[in-house]
C-alpha cells in the first residue's frame, strides 16, 4: 500500500507531518512522516484517532435542517442551499450585507480558508471578528519586545541547559517538545516548571513554582530585580541589543522577592532559586504557554518574562530564547499575527470587523446599523469555546437564521437552522504552516468525502451560483476539482520557487528564510532595532506602562469585586492531551481515557466544603453554574480548581459557562482565566 | 534474537498513543486495546512521583497463560517467539487472565473468547516493530534486542515474577524523581484511586457465582458418596447423576464458548483447571456407575470418594495462580468443606471436629493477621453458626446430626461467597496501589524524593 504524505491542520504546536495508508479507499493507518525533524516520534493519540473520526457513526454526512420540534431532519443540498441563498439575498437588500456574521475559528488551518472571505466580500460585505481566543496578548508582548514572533527550531531545545516551562504543559499540549526536553535533561540540563498545577510536564522538573494565578509577572519582575542586584545581567548584550534597560531597572528596583512573594504566594527562596538558575545556567530557554496570558494583565506579564531573557543575553543563540510562537512558516500573510487579527484602523466599507472574539456574545447583541440577522459558522464551535457561553447562546438565538458547517453535531451546530456536513482534513488538499516548527506542508487529499459531504469551496461556489455571482464559474475563485485546488495552491506557492506542490507531496519543506536559531543575526524588527524593554507603542496603543509592570488581575481574590467570600476559588480551564479544544472528545478512542468532565480540587478545599472524591458538585459564579464530578488532586495549588476546556454542553459541563467575556490588556485576546468561582456539594435529594 | 519491549518511565507521559496504535493496527473496537497505560500516584501525593507503565503481553519465556489454559489454546509462534492464542480453540473460561500478572489477556464480549497482544507478529516478520512501539511520540516504548541477563524488571507496579517476561524497564532516574513544590503542605492528602477504577477483568462474586455454586455442589456430592461408602445412607444413582449434570452445567455457565467445554480437559499435563475438570468428571461418572451397579462394594465406594477428593484438591490448587494462593489456605477451601461434610456423612465426628477447628484457625488468621474484615453479620454467621455452633454441638453429644450438617453447610456457603469476594488477581494496578501505600505510609523510609536538591549546575 502506498504511503501518502499529509499533515495535521489542527490548532496545535506539533502540526505533525504524517503519512497515511489507504486500503480499499479507507484510511487504514496513520504514522509520522519520516522527513520531519520536529515530530520524529509517532503522532499523538488524537492524530491516530482520525481513523475513527473520519468514519465515526456520529459524523454528519448530509445537510440537516432544524425541525419545529427542535430536532434535525435530513434535507437535500438543493433545498439547503436554496434556503440559504434566499435568506442571504433578502438580508443583503434589507438591512444590508453586514447583517451577516461570518464567524470562523481555528478548527482547520490552510490557504483554502481564504476562499470563504473572498465569497463574503463578493456577496457584498459581512461582519467579522477581531482578536483571537488563543494567544494574542503573548504575541503582542513578543512583537513589542522582539519585533517578531519567531523562535528557534523545536529540536534546538535539546541544546538548552536551563528549560523553564512557564505556564506550559508540553507533555499534554505539545508532546513532541517533551522529547527535546528529555534530551536537554539527559545532557545535564535543568527543568523548572511554573504552573499552579502539578502537571505531567512538572514531574521531571527540579522545581515546581506554583504561583497564585495571574501573578506570574510579579515573580518575573522580582527575578529581574535579583539578576540586576546581584550581577546576573549580561551587560555587553544589554548595551548593544536592549532598549530601555535603565528604565526597566529603575522600575524593578523596589520589586523585591519579598514583595513578589507577598503577591504570588511563591516563597522568597524559590524566587531566589529561579534567579540563581538564570544567573548561573546558560543557555536558557523559556517556553511559555498560552494559559498565563489569559488574564487582563497578561501582556505585561509576558513582557516581564521576556525581559529575563533579554537581560541575561539569552536571545539569538542556540539553546536560548523565547519559545512562544514561531510564525516563520506564515509566509503567505502580508501582515502577520497578531496585527493581522487587529481591527483595521480604517474600515474598508465592505467588511465590518466589529466583533471581539473575547466578547462574542455581548458584541453580537450590541451591533446596530445594521443589527445582525444571520450567522455563518465554520471551523469553530463558539458556544462552548468562547467566553461567557450564556451570552453566546443568547446572541445566536437572537438571530433570524444560522448556518453551521461542521463534521459533528456540536453545541453550536445544535443551535443552527441548517447544518452543512464538513470535509475532514483527508478530503481536500491544502497547504498549511505551523507555529512551533517552520515547515510548510501539504495537507493532502487522500480519500473522497463520504456521503454527501462537500468541501467549503464547493459549498460557496454553489451559493455563488444561486446568488448570481459572475465568479461562480471561476475555478480560481472557488476551486473545487482536484485540478482547480492544485492550481490554486500552486499560485499561492509561486512566490517561493523552492516550494512546489511536487516537493510538498514528498514531505515537509522548511519555509523560505526560516532560521533555526531565531534572531541569530541579532536584528530585531522593532522601531529601535533593539529588544525593547521600554516600548512606546505599548504605552500608546494599549495604554499600559512603557516598561513591563505588575497589575493585580481583575478577578484576583485580593479585589473586592467579585466578593472573595462568595467566590474564593480561581477556575483554571487548561487544555488536555485528549482534545484540541472542543474537537476529538466525542470519539470512543478518546473517551476511554476521559469520559466525563471533572473538576480537580485540592483535598483541603474539598474537605472544607464536605466534598468527597467523586461527588457531584456545583461550580458557580454570577455568570453561570455547572454540575460536575469532583476529583481530588493533591498537586493542585490550594485555592485553585481546574476543569479541562473543550467539553460540550451535551457532555454536561462547558467551562465557558463560567468565564467572562473580557479582553486582555493587549492584542485583543480573551482573559478566560480571570474567573473566580465557588464550589459546593450537590445534595443527593 | 532476544527481543523484548523496552519501556522507559523517564520518557513516558501517559499519553495513550500506544494503546490507540494497538487498537488501530489490530482492528479492535475503538475503546478496546491489548495494551494499557497505568499511572502510579494518579492523585499526585506529595511524597511520591507520578509515572506511568505501558504494558501489554510480555510474551514470557514461561508463559503463565499457556500453562493455565485448560484448552491448549495458547502456543508459541516459532519465528517471533510470540505467545499467541488461537481463537478457534479458546473456550472463554478466563483462567489465563487469572494467571497472567500483567493483565494481558482480555475477554472479547463479541466473540466470547479471550484475545491478547500478538506482538504484531505479522509486523515482526516483515521486519517492523510492533505498532505500539513504533508509534510512541516520546520514544518511551520500544522493541529491541536486550539480553535476558541485562533486563531490568524492578519498578513499582510491575509484578515481580519468574515467568521471564520479554520486557526491560528503565525506572525513574534519581535525577528525575519529582519536583520540589512551592505550594504548601496538603493537610489531608488523597492516596490512590478509589474503586471503581479497577481492572476490567476483576474477580467478584457477581461474575463468579456459578463457580461458587459448582464447587459447593461438588464438595457436597463427594461427601454424599463418602456417606454412602460408609453405609450411613443409601444414595439413588439417578438423583446423583442429575445433581452431577446440574453441577457441570453450572460450571460451564461462565464459559464464553459452552459448545467447546470438552476442550477443558486437554491440558492435564500443566493446568490445574484441566485436572479439576477431569478428576471431577471421572468422579461423577464413576460414582454414578458405582451407585447404579455395585453399591454394595464399600471398597469401590471409598476409591470413588478418593477420586472425588483429587478433584476437590485440584479445585483448590486452581487458585494458586492468584496472589491469595491455593484455595486450601482459606477456611472456605473446597477440600475442607468436602472433608468436614464427608466426615459428618460417614459419622466420623472426631475428624469433622478436627477440620472445623482447622477452618476456625484459618478464618481467624485471615480476619486478624491478614486484616480482611468483612461485614460484621457475615462473620457472625460464618464463625458463630458455621464453626462454633457445630463444634459445640459435636462436643456436647449426643450430636444432633441434622442440625450440625445444616449449620456447617450454611457456614460453608457464607464462607465460600466471602472467598470469591476476597479473590484478587495479580495486576500492575494492584501492585501500584500497594507500592504507593507503602511509600506514603507514615514512617516510611524517606528515600531521595526530589529530582535534584538545590544548587543548580553551573554551565560548562
Amino acid at each position: 500500500m502506498p504511503l501518502l504524505t499529509t499533515a495535521c491542520p489542527r490548532n496545535c504546536y506539533s502540526t505533525c507531518a504524517l503519512t497515511v495508508q489507504v486500503e480499499d479507499g479507507r484510511i487504514r493507518r496513520i504514522d509520522t512522516h519520516p522527513q520531519t525533524r520536529a515530530t520524529p516520534g509517532g503522532p499523538c493519540l488524537k492524530g491516530l484517532s482520525y481513523v475513527e473520526r473520519v468514519y465515526s457513526s456520529d459524523r454528519l454526512l448530509h445537510p440537516l435542517r432544524r425541525t419545529r420540534g427542535g430536532g434535525f431532519e435530513r434535507v437535500s443540498w438543493d433545498s439547503a442551499l436554496d434556503a440559504i441563498a434566499g435568506t442571504l439575498a433578502a438580508v443583503r437588500r434589507e438591512p444590508g450585507p453586514q447583517s451577516v456574521l461570518y464567524y470562523c475559528a481555528s478548527g482547520t488551518k490552510g490557504l483554502m480558508n481564504r476562499v470563504s472571505e473572498r465569497f463574503w466580500r463578493l456577496y457584498g460585505g459581512y461582519t467579522g471578528t477581531y482578536g483571537d481566543l488563543c494567544w494574542p496578548s503573548g504575541l503582542e508582548a513578543t512583537r513589542l519586545t522582539l519585533g517578531d514572533n519567531k523562535h528557534n527550531a523545536p529540536w534546538d531545545l535539546a541544546n538548552a541547559r536551563l528549560v523553564v516551562l512557564w505556564g506550559k504543559n508540553a507533555a499534554e499540549t505539545n508532546i513532541h517538545q517533551q522529547a527535546f526536553i528529555d534530551q536537554a535533561l539527559d545532557a545535564g540540563g535543568t527543568l523548572i516548571v511554573i504552573d499552579p498545577r502539578r502537571t505531567q510536564s512538572a514531574e521531571r522538573a527540579s522545581l515546581l513554582i506554583q504561583p497564585r494565578p495571574g501573578t506570574d509577572g510579579a515573580v518575573a519582575l522580582a527575578v529581574a530585580h535579583l539578576l540586576i542586584e546581584h550581577g546576573g545581567v549580561d551587560r555587553a548584550f544589554v548595551a548593544r541589543h536592549v532598549l530601555g534597560f535603565d528604565a526597566f531597572a529603575a522600575s524593578v528596583a523596589d520589586f523585591t522577592p519579598e514583595r513578589a512573594a507577598g503577591i504570588s504566594d511563591v516563597p522568597v527562596s524559590a524566587i531566589h532559586r529561579l534567579a540563581e538558575a538564570f544567573a548561573a545556567v546558560r543557555p536558557a530557554t523559556i517556553s511559555a504557554g498560552f494559559g498565563l496570558q489569559h488574564f487582563a494583565n497578561s501582556g505585561q506579564t509576558m513582557r516581564a518574562i521576556l525581559a529575563l531573557l533579554a537581560i541575561t543575553g539569552n536571545v539569538g543563540r542556540p539553546g536560548a530564547g523565547w519559545v512562544y510562537a514561531n510564525l516563520q512558516s506564515h509566509v503567505f500573510d502580508d501582515v502577520r499575527d497578531p496585527v493581522a487579527s487587529f481591527p483595521p484602523a480604517v474600515p474598508d466599507g465592505v467588511a465590518r470587523v466589529a466583533v471581539s472574539m473575547a466578547r462574542l456574545g455581548p458584541d453580537m447583541l450590541a451591533l446596530a446599523d445594521p443589527p445582525l440577522r444571520v450567522a455563518w459558522v465554520e471551523r469553530g464551535n463558539p458556544i462552548p469555546q468562547n467566553p461567557q457561553t450564556p451570552t453566546v447562546v443568547a446572541a445566536f438565538r437572537a438571530l433570524d437564521f444560522r448556518v453551521v458547517v461542521d463534521q459533528f453535531l456540536t453545541d453550536t451546530a445544535r443551535e443552527a437552522d441548517l447544518v452543512l456536513p464538513a470535509k475532514t482534513m483527508f478530503e481536500q488538499s491544502d497547504v498549511i504552516g505551523a507555529y512551533w516548527h517552520a515547515y510548510l506542508q501539504l495537507k493532502q487529499k487522500v480519500i473522497d468525502p463520504p456521503g454527501e459531504v462537500k468541501a467549503e469551496s464547493e459549498i460557496y461556489r454553489l451559493l455563488a451560483r444561486r446568488l448570481g455571482m459572475p465568479e461562480a464559474g471561476n475555478g480560481t475563485v472557488f476551486p473545487v476539482s482536484e485540478a482547480e485546488v492544485d492550481a490554486y495552491l500552486e499560485r499561492a506557492l509561486a512566490p517561493f520557487p523552492g516550494v512546489t506542490l511536487a516537493r510538498l507531496r514528498a514531505g515537509p519543506v522548511a519555509a523560505p528564510g526560516a532560521q533555526n536559531v531565531a534572531f541569530e543575526d541579532l536584528v530585531f524588527p522593532t522601531p529601535s532595532g533593539r529588544i525593547e524593554l521600554e516600548s512606546r507603542e505599548a504605552a500608546t496603543r494599549w495604554g499600559v506602562a512603557a516598561v513591563p509592570d505588575y497589575v493585580e488581575p481583575l478577578e484576583s481574590v485580593r479585589r473586592a469585586d467579585p466578593d472573595p467570600a462568595a467566590y474564593p476559588l480561581y477556575l483554571l480551564t487548561p487544555n488536555t492531551k485528549n482534545r484540541i479544544h472542543s474537537q476529538f472528545g466525542n470519539l470512543r478512542m478518546i473517551r476511554q481515557f476521559d469520559d466525563r468532565p471533572r473538576v480537580a480540587i485540592h483535598p483541603d478545599d474539598a474537605r472544607a466544603r464536605g466534598i468527597r472524591d467523586g461527588a457531584r458538585v456545583r461550580v458557580f459564579n454570577a455568570r453561570g453554574a455547572i454540575v460536575i464530578e469532583a476529583r481530588l488532586d493533591n498537586g493542585l495549588k490550594a485555592g485553585c480548581v481546574a476543569v479541562t476546556n473543550g467539553w460540550w454542553l451535551t457532555d454536561g459541563a462547558a467551562v465557558n459557562v463560567l468565564s467572562a467575556a473580557r479582553e486582555t490588556d493587549m492584542g485583543y485576546g480573551a482573559a478566560f482565566h480571570e474567573n473566580r468561582v465557588q464550589v459546593e456539594a450537590v445534595s443527593t435529594e | 534474537m532476544n527481543c523484548s519491549f523496552v519501556f522507559d518511565a523517564n520518557r513516558c507521559t501517559g499519553c495513550g498513543a500506544c494503546q490507540v496504535a494497538c487498537t488501530i493496527e489490530n482492528g479492535l473496537a475503538p475503546d478496546v486495546s491489548w495494551r494499557r497505560v497505568e499511572t502510579f500516584n494518579p492523585r499526585r501525593h506529595p511524597l511520591a512521583p507520578l509515572f506511568h507503565l505501558s504494558l501489554a503481553c510480555n510474551h514470557c519465556a514461561d508463559a503463565a497463560c499457556m500453562r493455565a489454559c485448560p484448552a491448549l489454546a495458547y502456543a508459541r509462534e516459532p519465528v517471533t517467539l510470540a505467545v499467541l492464542i488461537d481463537a478457534d480453540k479458546c473456550i472463554g473460561c478466563g483462567y489465563c487472565a487469572w494467571a497472567c500478572p500483567y493483565d494481558a489477556p482480555v475477554f472479547d464480549e463479541k466473540t466470547g473468547v479471550m484475545s491478547k497482544c500478538t506482538w504484531c507478529a505479522d509486523r515482526l516478520r516483515a521486519g517492523l516493530k510492533p505498532a505500539c512501539a513504533s508509534h510512541c511520540p516520546t520514544g518511551a516504548l520500544d522493541y529491541a534486542d536486550v539480553p535476558r541477563a541485562a533486563r531490568v524488571l524492578h519498578i513499582d507496579g510491575l509484578p515481580q515474577t519468574r515467568l521471564g517476561p520479554s520486557l526491560h524497564v528503565v525506572p525513574l532516574k534519581p535525577g528525575r524523581l519529582q519536583p520540589e513544590m512551592t505550594a504548601g503542605e496538603v493537610v489531608d492528602p488523597i492516596v490512590g484511586t478509589p474503586p471503581p477504577a479497577r481492572t476490567p477483568t476483576a474477580i467478584s462474586l457477581r461474575t463468579e457465582w456459578p463457580l461458587a455454586a459448582f464447587t459447593l455442589v461438588a464438595a457436597t456430592l463427594v461427601a454424599l458418596v463418602a456417606g454412602a461408602a460408609a453405609g450411613t445412607f443409601a444414595l439413588d444413582w439417578r438423583l446423583f447423576a442429575a445433581a452431577s449434570a446440574a453441577g457441570m452445567a453450572l460450571a460451564s455457565a461462565h464459559l464464553g464458548r459452552r459448545t467447546r467445554a470438552w476442550r477443558a480437559v486437554l491440558n492435564l499435563r500443566r493446568s490445574w483447571l484441566s485436572r479439576e475438570v477431569a478428576a471431577l468428571s471421572v468422579f461423577f461418572g464413576l460414582a454414578t456407575w458405582w451407585l447404579a451397579l455395585a453399591p454394595e462394594s464399600r471398597a469401590l465406594g471409598w476409591a470413588v470418594t478418593a477420586v472425588g477428593f483429587v478433584g476437590l484438591v485440584a479445585a483448590d490448587q486452581l487458585y494458586s495462580v492468584l496472589p491469595g494462593g491455593a484455595g486450601y489456605r482459606h477456611s472456605a477451601g473446597v477440600t475442607w468443606i468436602g472433608l468436614v461434610l464427608a466426615a459428618l456423612a460417614a459419622r466420623v465426628n472426631g475428624l469433622a471436629a478436627l477440620v472445623l477447628l482447622l477452618q476456625s484457625g484459618l478464618y481467624a488468621h485471615r480476619k486478624q493477621i491478614e486484616r480482611r474484615p468483612g461485614q460484621g453479620w457475615v462473620s457472625a454467621v460464618r464463625a458463630g453458626a458455621g464453626l462454633v455452633a457445630p463444634l459445640v454441638l459435636l462436643f456436647m453429644g449426643p450430636p444432633a446430626e441434622g442440625a450440625v450438617v445444616a449449620l456447617v453447610v450454611a457456614g460453608a456457603v457464607v464462607d465460600r461467597c466471602e472467598f470469591y469476594t476476597e479473590l484478587e488477581r495479580e495486576s500492575p494496578r494492584r501492585q501500584m496501589d500497594l507500592a504507593l501505600a507503602r511509600r506514603v505510609a507514615p514512617g516510611a523510609a524517606a528515600g531521595p524524593r526530589f529530582a535534584s536538591g538545590a544548587p543548580f549546575p553551573t554551565s560548562p
